[in-house]
């Protein structure tokens, strides 16, 4: 049990990204085996952050032989994958044994419409339903402002289901 | 799910959630984000008290929970602020910012949160802000 697993959100840029390199820096976050799972929604932004990625890690440690790096798009506005591409990242990287560290980033956001809340097409204190669900059932966190509707200014609002 | 899916499969897991000063500060014409973001922080303070409260949720794991506010950080999301804010007085202080040089970049606050969870010190739960004095 000495293997780490990186589940970032929102990596192909920004914080995100820099996030990953920041990691793969880490002489401690780095001292046995490191495996990371990167998600955004563009499945060409992550094979360009997968690469970045792996640059970085060569440039510091030599090599990327103690490297994996697992890519899988989602997109957190869509709450009807959203359930569905979560087993499936967190199955990219199945490990017999345990890991010694999991460290999941919740990352991905977006920053909304800029308006004055008067603007806001919806009513939004009778419709914030910030869910979390330990270990029952596997309904996505989300907010939604607007009833059913998946606007993608609440985007931010997504994130693991934990 | 991914708690269920990682607990007691690993020594230690780690949640961390990309906060905001807007998670505990208002800005106006910021609504839906500073909702959502003081939303996905509360959701860490439970997870965080939760896991202290119940032990039997983190099946032998060492589950914590963490809020990092990054600070203003030069990223997409600034650039839109500058050009989109409703409010000239935001759309000239983070132009300013920007112009100044006073924009965090985004390696200089990922660096800090990853010495943050190397050393491992935060309480369970916690909320810790870029230019939080934690070392």
């Amino acid at each position: 049990m000495s293997e780490r697993l990186f589940i970032i959100t929102g990596s192909s840029r920004g914080i995100g990204k820099a996030l990953t390199h920041a990691f793969a820096l880490s002489n401690h976050f780095t001292s046995a085996n490191t495996h990371f799972i990167l998600t955004s929604t563009k499945q060409s932004d992550l094979d360009a952050a997968k690469a970045s990625l792996e640059q970085v890690f060569a440039s510091h440690h030599g090599n990327t032989d103690k490297l994996k790096v697992y890519t899988h798009p989602i997109d957190f506005s869509d709450m009807n994958s959203v359930e569905t591409n979560l087993k499936t990242l967190f199955g990219l990287a199945h490990k017999t044994g345990g890991w010694k560290q999991v460290i999941l980033v919740m990352n991905h956001g977006s920053l909304g419409g800029l308006e004055f809340i008067e603007d806001v097409s919806s009513n939004i204190t009778q419709v914030c339903q910030p869910k979390c669900l330990i270990g029952a059932n596997l309904d996505p966190f989300s907010i939604r402002v607007g009833g059913e509707r998946t606007d993608p200014s609440v985007a931010l609002c997504r994130c693991f289901s934990v | 799910m991914a708690l269920k899916t990682f607990a007691g499969k690993a020594e230690s897991v780690d949640f961390v959630n990309i906060s905001s000063l807007a998670a505990v500060k208002p800005f106006a014409s910021w609504g839906v984000y500073c909702i959502g973001k003081a939303a996905r922080d509360m959701l860490i303070q439970v997870i965080g008290a939760e896991v202290e409260t119940v032990t039997s949720l983190s099946h032998g794991s060492t589950i914590r929970a963490l809020n990092y506010a990054p600070g203003p950080v030069d990223t997409d999301m600034q650039a839109e602020i500058r050009k989109n804010a409703s409010i000239p007085e935001q759309r000239q202080f983070y132009t300013m910012m920007f112009e100044t040089g006073k924009l965090v970049t985004p390696d200089a606050t990922t660096a800090k949160l990853v010495r943050i969870l190397e050393q491992g010190k935060y309480e369970n739960g916690a909320h810790i802000d870029y230019y939080d004095d934690v070392e």
